[in-house]
C-alpha cells in the first residue's frame, strides 16, 4: 500500500493583514477573527512562480527526512494557477528545477480545493498500478494572481503557499494509508467560484450553502463504508475555507473543537495546500489512529478519504 | 409570537446565543442590530431552508434583513407551495 512518508510546505514571507483593510470593507476585528479566522493573508512575490513556489516546498520537506529519498520516478502538480500560461505543464518545470531523472512521470491536476484528497487516491493508484516507488504529489495554487484587491468575498481569505506530500510504498507498520475515498461533483452550480475574465469571482453564499450541506453527508457516507462513527476518528482536518464554515461542519458533524483544528490565521486559505499544511503538523503524533481528510469548493467539487495506519 | 416566529427566532438563537431577540419588536430590526453578523445570518437562512424544504433565492437575500422579513418571506413560499407551517 502507498504511504504518505512526510510533508514539506512553503508559505512565501509575504503578508497582508486583514486588520488594515477593515476600514476599506467596513468590518469589525472581531469579524476578522471570529468569523473569517484570517488574521492575515500570505502573498508570493511578483518574480515566484507557482513551480518556484513548489520547489520551496521541496527544500522544507528535505529539512524533515531522516533519511534520504530514493529516485523520484513520479512528480504531480494540482494547480489551477500554473507557470506562464500552462504549457509546459508546471509539474514537467517542478521536474527540471529538481534536477529530477528523465525516467520520471509528471503530470498535473486541475482541481481546487478538493485537489488535495483527489491527489492522494491518483498517486495511490498511479504508484501502485505503475509499481512507482517515489511520487512526490505537489499542491500550489496562487490565486494572488487572479484576486482583485477590491472584491472583499475573496480577498480576505485566499493566502498562497505549496505543499508537497512524498509517498511511498509502506516500509513498516504504522505508515499513514488511505484505504477509502468519496469524490462528488456539481458542475452546474461551478459558476459559484470561477475565474471570470482573468479575476477570481465567488458567491460565498452559495459555497457556503453547499459546503455545510453536502460535505457532512459524504463524511457521513465516508464513515459508514468504514464501519466507523464520528467518535472513532481521531481528527478530522477540513479544508480552510473560513473559520465560520470550519465551524459550522465541526456543529453539524457534532465533533468537539479539539478534533476540528484551525491554522487559517497566519496565512489564509490557501486552496488544495490547506489540508497538507494542516495533516504535517500530525504525521508524526503516535497517539493518532484514523484521520479523515476533506476538501470543498471549486467545481462545486468536494472530496473526503479516511487515513488509517497501515498494519 | 406565531410558531414560524417562534422557529425563527430559535434558528437565530443556535446561530447566536447572545442576539438580541427578546421582545417582539426586536423581529423588525435589522439582523445586523440584534447581533447576527451577514455571516451569521447567512446561516440562519440556509437552516431555514433546511427546516422547510424551500429555497430563498440570492435574488432576495438583501431584502430579508429582519426576522420578521423572512419570516414572511417564508409563509408566503408555504402559502405558495400548499403547505403549512
Amino acid at each position: 500500500m502507498i504511504a504518505i512518508r512526510a510533508i514539506g510546505a512553503y508559505v512565501p514571507g509575504g503578508r497582508e493583514s486583514n486588520f488594515a483593510k477593515k476600514q476599506m470593507f467596513a468590518l469589525d476585528d472581531e469579524f476578522i477573527a471570529e468569523k473569517l479566522g484570517v488574521h492575515q493573508v500570505s502573498r508570493k512575490s511578483a518574480e515566484e512562480e507557482t513551480s518556484d513556489l513548489c520547489v520551496k516546498a521541496f527544500l522544507d520537506l528535505k529539512t524533515r527526512l531522516t533519511r534520504s529519498v530514493s529516485e523520484i520516478d513520479c512528480v504531480v502538480v494540482c494547480t489551477q494557477n500554473p507557470d506562464g500560461h500552462g504549457i509546459p505543464h508546471t509539474s514537467a518545470i517542478v521536474q527540471g528545477k529538481l534536477g529530477l531523472s528523465d525516467d520520471c512521470a509528471c503530470f498535473d491536476l486541475s482541481l481546487g480545493c478538493s485537489g488535495y484528497v483527489y491527489g492522494l487516491s491518483v498517486m495511490k493508484s498511479f504508484m501502485q498500478v505503475n509499481d512507482l516507488s517515489t511520487g512526490l504529489f505537489f499542491t500550489a495554487d496562487p490565486y494572488s494572481k487572479i484576486l482583485d484587491p477590491q472584491d472583499k468575498n475573496t480577498v480576505l481569505l485566499f493566502g498562497d503557499a505549496a505543499a508537497v506530500t512524498l509517498l511511498e510504498p509502506a516500509a513498516r507498520p504504522g505508515a499513514w494509508v488511505a484505504p477509502l475515498f468519496r469524490f462528488c461533483t456539481r458542475g452546474k452550480d461551478g459558476g459559484a467560484l470561477e475565474n471570470r475574465n482573468g479575476a477570481l469571482r465567488m458567491n460565498g453564499r452559495a459555497v457556503f450553502n453547499f459546503s455545510a450541506t453536502d460535505v457532512p453527508i459524504q463524511i457521513r457516507a465516508l464513515l459508514q463504508e468504514a464501519g466507523l462513527g464520528v467518535n472513532d476518528i481521531d481528527l478530522f482536518l477540513l479544508h480552510q475555507g473560513s473559520k465560520f464554515i470550519v465551524d459550522q461542519l465541526r456543529k453539524r458533524l457534532d465533533v468537539p473543537s479539539d478534533r476540528v483544528p484551525i491554522n487559517l490565521a497566519g496565512q489564509g486559505n490557501t486552496v488544495s495546500s490547506s489540508l497538507p499544511l494542516l495533516l504535517r503538523d500530525y504525521l508524526d503524533d503516535p497517539q493518532l489512529r484514523r484521520i479523515v481528510l476533506s476538501g470543498f469548493g471549486v467545481g462545486l467539487s468536494w472530496a473526503s478519504c479516511l487515513l488509517t495506519r497501515s498494519t | 409570537m406565531t410558531p414560524l416566529q417562534d422557529v425563527i427566532v430559535k434558528i437565530v438563537l443556535e446561530e447566536n446565543a447572545s442576539a438580541a431577540v427578546d421582545a417582539d419588536a426586536d423581529l423588525d430590526r435589522a439582523f445586523s442590530d440584534i447581533g447576527i453578523d451577514s455571516l451569521g445570518a447567512m446561516a440562519v437562512m440556509l437552516k431555514v431552508m433546511e427546516r422547510y424544504d424551500i429555497k430563498i433565492p440570492d435574488s432576495e437575500v438583501d431584502k430579508l434583513r429582519t426576522p420578521n422579513l423572512l419570516a414572511r418571506f417564508v409563509e408566503g413560499e408555504l402559502t405558495r407551495l400548499g403547505r403549512s407551517t
